[in-house]
């Protein structure tokens, strides 16, 4: 390369103006790192363009002090802050005023969804246990209107005559339900038991446990086929395996 | 901030750049000191407006200080540095829609008004630079204060003087020489002068 030509071709001096692209001024310094000519050369032109410029040189009306003065102001750090509104002070306090309030808002309204969450739980469970009722209602709707299913009405006796209660025989599960709603509630001590009446001899069909009405009893194929009637007494707990005759509270036949 | 008095006579480069640094406003008053007038001169040229170079110049100085930490002093010399920002902040001024309006409501503010501020006001008058100058011709001198002062590529100087490019390379180049030789003889004088008063002090301690 011929570097006076590179040197005459005036792009140094363009380089120290700063008039050239970035890239070209990378261009130069690296012609100034790869030749010393060049980097003496711009140097020169440096201190050259320097002289001249001083040479030309206008006296401005700004003086030092004011140029301080100025310096000091665009300084947050210097300037003396009780000479403005304390716009920083107050927008701060704002700020940090709103993200407590935000806080506190965050936290009741969390709190809140929280007990509404618990309530929600609540009205679930509550709507499972009354869909869970539903079904057995409909399930007992079912049995009941089921036309192969026998439906027997016990009537109070002289012993009790307002109690009532009903048996319903699945043919098809060989189960028997009992519907004790219409008996009084037994002391303490005492159970009601179920009797079925085959062949005029009573066979016992257990006791109502915990005297939970709606109490189901598996039985035998025969019962199905053959009972000819049901009755309840109140027998001692646990029941016995006969009958208390003067103790019966219904009785019904088919 | 150390308000340590320094007379910018003494203040080299160095020592404002270190100053500067250290974020010392001395080193701001030094460095205002020494360049004002001839970053102004620089700034006049291009925005031709008094109020707005006086603005300028305010910005370029106190950008120096704020950015002292990208002056690469392996790059360039200090004065080099602050009189690209000066003129790069000037160029900009110039482009910008308000400064334009601005300009068209004030038709006083002619090239010709610079050029004769400028005569009145000059500080640092090398009266062999002025001298060196004239005997360039006129079309030498004007290319010369376009390109290092009003912030002209050499493009646009050609372009508006409407001279081929390679004219306006010669003739600043030239000059820019014949500049340059009358600075290096300065140097020279100032060096031997330096070369004596060693040889003076060295035998004075010898003695």
């Amino acid at each position: 390369m011929d570097i006076n030509a590179y040197i005459d071709s005036g792009i140094l001096e363009q380089y120290v103006i700063g008039s050239l692209s970035s890239t070209q001024s990378a261009q130069v310094e690296q012609m100034m790192a790869q030749y010393p000519e060049v980097a003496a050369e711009v140097k020169s032109i440096e201190q050259t363009l320097q002289a001249y410029a001083q040479s030309q040189g206008v006296k401005p009306k700004l003086t030092e002090d004011q140029l301080i003065d100025h310096l000091k102001k665009n300084l947050p750090s210097v300037s003396p802050p009780s000479s403005k509104f304390p716009w920083t002070w107050l927008l701060s306090s704002a700020l940090l005023f709103f993200i407590a309030f935000s806080v506190y808002r965050f936290s009741k309204l969390n709190n809140a969804l929280n007990q509404s969450k618990i309530e929600l739980q609540l009205q679930k469970s509550k709507c499972d246990e009354i869909d869970n009722q539903n079904k057995e209602l409909q399930s007992i709707i079912n049995r009941i209107t089921n036309p192969q299913n026998k439906l027997i009405k016990l009537a109070g006796t002289k012993l009790s005559p307002t109690s009532y209660a009903s048996v319903l025989i699945d043919s098809t599960s060989r189960k028997l339900y009992f519907d004790f709603a219409g008996l009084p509630t037994p002391p303490k001590g005492k159970q009601y038991q179920l009797w079925a009446i085959q062949d005029g001899k009573p066979l016992d069909m257990g006791v109502i446990q915990n005297n939970v009405v709606g109490s189901i009893h598996q039985t035998e194929k025969s019962i199905v086929d053959r009972a000819s009637a049901f009755a309840v007494t109140l027998e001692d707990e646990g029941g016995k395996s006969s009958p208390t005759l003067d103790q019966m509270y219904v009785v019904g036949g088919l | 901030m150390n308000t340590i008095a320094l007379d910018s006579r003494f203040a080299t480069d160095d020592i404002i750049l270190s100053l500067l640094q250290n974020g010392n406003e001395q080193g701001l008053r030094l460095l205002y000191r020494n360049y004002n007038d001839a970053i102004y001169g620089i700034i006049m040229r291009i925005v031709r407006s008094e109020e707005t170079a006086e603005e300028v110049l305010n910005d370029v100085f106190l950008k120096c200080f704020h950015n002292i930490a990208s002056y690469d002093p392996t790059k360039s010399k200090l004065f080099t540095w602050i009189a690209r920002i000066a003129r790069n902040a000037s160029i900009d001024k110039v482009r910008t829609v308000s400064y334009r309006n601005s300009l068209r409501t004030d038709s006083l503010q002619s090239n010709e008004s610079i050029h004769d501020t400028k005569s009145e006001n000059v500080t640092q008058d090398p009266e062999s630079i002025q001298r060196i100058l004239k005997t360039l011709d006129a079309d030498a001198r004007q290319m010369i204060e376009m390109v290092y002062l009003q912030g002209y590529t050499h493009e646009e100087c050609a372009q508006d003087l409407d001279v081929p490019l390679g004219t306006v390379k010669t003739k600043v180049r030239r000059g820019l020489i014949k500049l340059r030789e009358y600075l290096s003889g300065d140097r020279q004088i100032l060096a031997a002068l330096t070369v004596i008063i060693l040889i003076y002090v060295f035998l004075n301690l010898i003695m």
